[in-house]
């Protein structure tokens, strides 16, 4: 559906994002914590990624947003994963799986 | 709605930034939080949280331009899907779009006219304070021009004596004949009080308009302002007009000015082309009984009269308020010179006049006459819509029918249902406003051609932008409304069988859906089709009315001398020598005149007294014209006792008249009226002075749709004084070749004296019935629009139906069904569709019936023939659209249907 030429890296963007919000309700400022802290601090999210992809992926109707109150009582824009984005998901990680495993078996014959 | 929302955004991006903005704050203040929360100071926290946010603008940026260019793309995404979509199915398109475009072609052309004969206001300051007066109730106790005019004394004593209005205008129309340079031509002209200008507020263009002291001397004022278009078209806009002196009736008149550019008038469809002071009607309007209509007569009553209401005054609380003051105004007339001798009957009947305030803010329509046929043409034109409409719904849910495979692969590979919905939509946006641009030309085209129906009019048929518009509102509501029906089709996809399962096997929901909108276009289309056979067989009727008198071969003309300043002795001479020369052509069998032309709604009515006790005042006074020897011969009204006039009868001062068998019947009964004595006039003490000296058969004269009147006709040689001349020529071949003769003879005698309603009386009867004809042309033309439309409503659905069922036909085939079964299974699906849209709509149509019947001549309100050929011809149309797809199924091989499967 014509995004582009979807580069590794962006994938692999959307790829944590669908993940992190399938666990749940989640705003922009808490996946970037939660990828930081699940990965054990190896993978930090980039805000000036973030919000372009998290708005990009919203129009893809794969996860949708609205404006709710952060555990500290401030207004923030949570969002959530949508049925096509479970959908979505199930398809990147099969690819990621798929990907890494052929980097693999290329890794392990050379 | 989340298009127009973005959409709001592009113009104004605000929202979105501080939405962004809120959301990218918070992210901010969130880490500066944990910050703090794992030791730093607040300042710290800050710093380290916004060094690692980075440029925030170029974050904002990129993240805004993300969501705009992503809707942008989606949009032309939907677009150029739509445009391969409408592509790869040409016939699909062609049948969706030109099903619209005829749709919304009808409707705008329609609307185009609707709107300027009746919804627009006068290009005048506060249009909504402006009235007509009109009197009703009462007997005008002299002769009247309608209930619209009023003498002129009279006139001016509401004028100056009411409280409620801010300024009252009067306004007298008339045709002119005006002379500038080398050329002379007939316009229409006005004669207007002085202070029409100012009551309007209507400005000039060039020079100035008239002040009331332009209106104060009667006959002093010899002054003419030109209507802006007529001074664009004849002067060519030439400034230096203002001054110059124009020839108009054979009276020198100085132009001082041009109105302002817009404003043609308060009659609607009628422009005038100059404007005279009120004040010169008696130097305007010379011979006949012109003369009597002055600016000091109160019983003759020719001014019509308009008021502006002052801000503060209802129209109905001004109309109260002025009865006292007329009442007071006629208790004071009846006791002047004038009314001396009217009987007590007379001034009773006058006394009872009461004054009514129309609305005029969209001045008074000579078009009038075609509010109701306009009204129901857009009625009809609308059902064409619903029609057009059900039959794009038709063809698109085939066609979702046809994709839902294609659908439920797209949801399953994870495309969301509002992208799919929005796609579908913007397919049927795409289809609706290409059909809309079409049938906005297709507009323009109709109403080129409508215009030429409606004669003497200043209409457009170009659109204006509310007119676009409102084409656009009906193309994108069209669009949602026939689109939303396949998307929301679309929404109960079940994914599983819409992959597995054959398409075709599919849908039998939707395809009762479809069935009911085949039955819905029948039964519309009935209710046209109805409407459409009582218009056709009204006009049939009309046209073959007897009318009492024999058009064929006859050729007529008319001339009026006085318009270039004749005296009534040098305007009799002329017409003598015009109609020796005339009665001299070749092929010419006989010839007449007459002052009043026959079948162009002209009328005249002049109050009578008979030699016997007749009807009473009160009762319709017998209309009346003047013709000469020779008129009955030469159109064809046979004579039923006494004998016609003759050219003796023009020197004898013994009066001499004629009368119709309407007017014995009224006036004489079972009496022999030869002999019998009449005369103009009805005060008591009239001596009657006119000898009855023949009958003729009735025969129509107002019009051909005008019931047949009382009718009296005077000697044209006995009354010299005539302004207009009607001359009438029965011709022993081509009347048609005689045009040139007859303008060579007329120009032989003076140039400035032109011939014109230069036709023949067929083609005089027809005008007068062109209303009738474009209502009828229309009704049949959207008639058979409609059926077109509703045959492939069928066609499709049947086409459809035998493709979904050709693996169920072919299995009964196979057990041993013959074709004759399957093919009465198909014709009884047709059937059963037509049938039930038929039924259903018979009676509607019964009530329907009525309602157009005001239009209608001849025909009976409840007509069952035209009920019953409406039914045949939609169940024709439906098996003939049937036809295909009935062969299609008969067709079927059963073994090589099975196998593909």
């Amino acid at each position: 559906m014509g995004k582009g030429k979807p580069d590794v890296l962006q994938g692999t963007l959307d790829l944590l994002i669908l993940k992190t919000l399938a666990q749940g309700k989640q705003h922009g400022y808490g996946i970037a914590v939660h990828v930081q802290t699940v990965s054990n601090e190896r993978l930090r999210v980039e805000e000036g990624s973030l919000y372009p992809a998290l708005h990009r992926i919203e129009q893809d109707g794969w996860i949708r947003s609205e404006w709710g109150l952060s555990g500290n009582k401030r207004k923030a824009k949570f969002y959530e994963i949508t049925a096509a984005g479970r959908r979505q998901l199930a398809l990147e990680e099969k690819k990621w799986e798929h990907l890494t495993s052929a980097v693999a078996t290329v890794l392990r014959f050379a | 709605m989340s298009w127009l929302r973005r959409l709001l955004r592009t113009v104004d991006p605000q929202p979105l930034d501080t939405a962004l903005d809120d959301e990218l704050r918070f992210h901010l203040e969130q880490r500066t939080d944990d910050f703090i929360a794992q030791g730093m100071s607040a300042e710290e926290a800050r710093r380290q949280a916004a060094l690692l946010f980075g440029n925030r603008t170029a974050l904002r940026e990129s993240t805004r331009d993300r969501d705009l260019l992503v809707w942008l793309d989606c949009t032309w995404q939907d677009i150029r899907y739509a445009l391969r979509g409408m592509r790869q199915r040409p016939g699909f398109t062609a049948a969706a779009v030109l099903s619209l475009a005829l749709g919304i072609g009808a409707n705008t052309a329609i609307f185009t006219l609707l709107d300027q004969v009746l919804l627009r206001n006068l290009p005048v300051r506060h249009p909504e304070q402006l009235v007509q007066l009109r009197q009703t109730g009462g007997m005008v106790y002299g002769t009247t021009f309608g209930d619209d005019s009023f003498s002129y004394p009279l006139y001016r004593d509401l004028r100056d004596g009411n409280q409620v209005f801010s300024g009252v205008l009067g306004q007298f129309p008339l045709t002119l004949s005006l002379a500038f340079g080398s050329h002379t031509e007939r316009v229409e002209g006005e004669l207007v009080s002085g202070n029409y200008f100012d009551v309007l507020g209507v400005g000039s263009a060039l020079g100035r308009t008239f002040t009331p002291q332009d209106d104060t001397k009667p006959g002093g004022h010899p002054l003419a302002v030109l209507a802006y278009d007529y001074w664009v078209s004849r002067f060519a806009g030439d400034p230096q007009i203002v001054g110059r002196t124009i020839t108009v009736d054979g009276l020198p008149l100085t132009v001082v000015g041009v109105s302002q550019k817009g404003f043609e008038g308060l009659i609607l469809g009628h422009p005038v082309c100059i404007r005279v002071p009120l004040s010169m009607k008696v130097q305007m309007t010379q011979g006949g009984f012109a003369e009597d209509f002055n600016l000091t007569n109160r019983r003759n009553y020719w001014v019509q009269v308009f008021a502006r209401l002052k801000p503060e005054i209802a129209r109905q609380r001004a109309q109260a308020s002025l009865q006292p003051l007329l009442r007071s105004l006629l208790e004071m007339e009846v006791r002047e010179k004038g009314f001396e001798k009217a009987s007590s009957q007379n001034k009773r009947a006058l006394l009872k006049m009461s004054l009514e305030l129309l609305p005029a803010a969209r001045g008074k329509s000579r078009l009038q006459e075609y509010e109701t046929p306009l009204s129901i043409l857009m009625a009809i034109v609308g059902v064409v819509l619903l029609i057009a409409c059900a039959n794009v719904a038709n063809l698109l849910l085939a066609r979702s029918a046809a994709r839902q495979r294609e659908m439920a692969l797209r949801l399953a590979i994870g495309a969301s249902l509002s992208r799919i919905v929005r796609q579908l939509l913007a397919e049927c946006l795409l289809l609706s406003i290409t059909g809309g641009a079409a049938g906005l030309l297709l507009a323009v085209w109709m109403d080129r051609l409508l215009l030429r129906f409606l004669t003497s009019s200043n209409l457009s048929p170009l659109p204006d932008l509310r007119i676009l518009a409102f084409t656009l509102a009906v193309s994108v509501l069209t669009g949602l409304l026939f689109g939303l029906a396949p998307a929301w089709a679309a929404r109960g996809i079940d994914l599983a069988p819409g992959l597995k399962v054959d398409h075709r096997a599919t849908g039998s929901g939707s395809a009762r859906f479809r069935g009911a909108l085949v039955i819905a276009q029948v039964f519309l289309c009935v209710l046209l089709l109805v409407v459409a056979g009582q218009f056709v067989r009204s006009l049939g009727n009309l046209r073959n009315l007897n009318m009492g008198l024999s058009p064929h071969h006859v050729v007529q003309f008319a001339v009026n001398p006085s318009m270039n300043g004749y005296s009534k002795q040098q305007s009799a001479k002329f017409y003598r020598a015009l109609l020796e020369k005339v009665r001299r052509l070749p092929d010419v069998e006989s010839s007449g005149a007459s002052a009043l032309a026959v079948l162009d709604q002209d009328w005249w009515g002049p109050a009578i007294t008979t030699d016997i006790a007749g009807p009473q005042p009160g009762d319709d006074n017998p209309n009346a014209t003047l013709v000469s020897p020779g008129y009955f011969a030469t159109l064809g009204i046979p004579l039923a006792l006494g004998r016609d006039f003759t050219l003796d009868d023009a020197n004898n001062k013994h009066g001499v008249v004629i009368v119709n068998q309407a007017f014995v019947r009224r006036y004489y009964g079972n009496l022999n009226p030869l002999g019998h004595r009449l005369a103009l006039g009805n005060e008591p003490g009239t001596s009657t002075d006119l000898e009855i000296i023949g009958v003729v058969r009735d025969s129509r004269f107002y019009d051909v749709r005008t019931a047949i009147r009382p009718l009296i006709y005077f000697d044209n040689d006995q009354n010299p004084d005539i302004q207009q001349i009607n001359v009438y020529l029965r011709s022993t071949a081509d009347p048609r070749r005689l045009f040139a003769e007859i303008r060579q003879i007329v120009a032989s005698l003076d140039t400035a004296v032109p011939p014109f309603a230069l036709r023949t009386l067929d083609e005089q009867a027809e005008l007068t019935l062109s209303r009738d004809r474009m209502v009828t042309m229309l009704a049949s033309v959207f008639g058979v629009v409609a059926a077109l439309l509703a045959a492939v409503g069928i066609y499709g659905l049947m086409a459809f139906n035998v493709a979904r069922r050709t693996p169920e036909i072919a299995v009964r085939m196979a057990l041993g069904a013959n074709r004759g079964s399957v093919t009465w299974m198909v014709v009884r699906q047709v059937l059963a569709l037509a049938g039930a849209g038929i039924a259903l709509a018979l009676p509607a149509a019964w009530a329907l019936m009525g309602l157009v019947q005001s239009q209608l001549f001849g025909v009976k309100p409840h007509d069952p023939v035209s009920l019953s050929i409406a039914a045949a011809i939609l169940a024709a149309v439906a098996l003939l659209a049937g036809y295909l797809p009935v062969r299609r199924a008969s067709a079927i091989e059963p073994m090589a249907a099975l196998r593909t499967d």
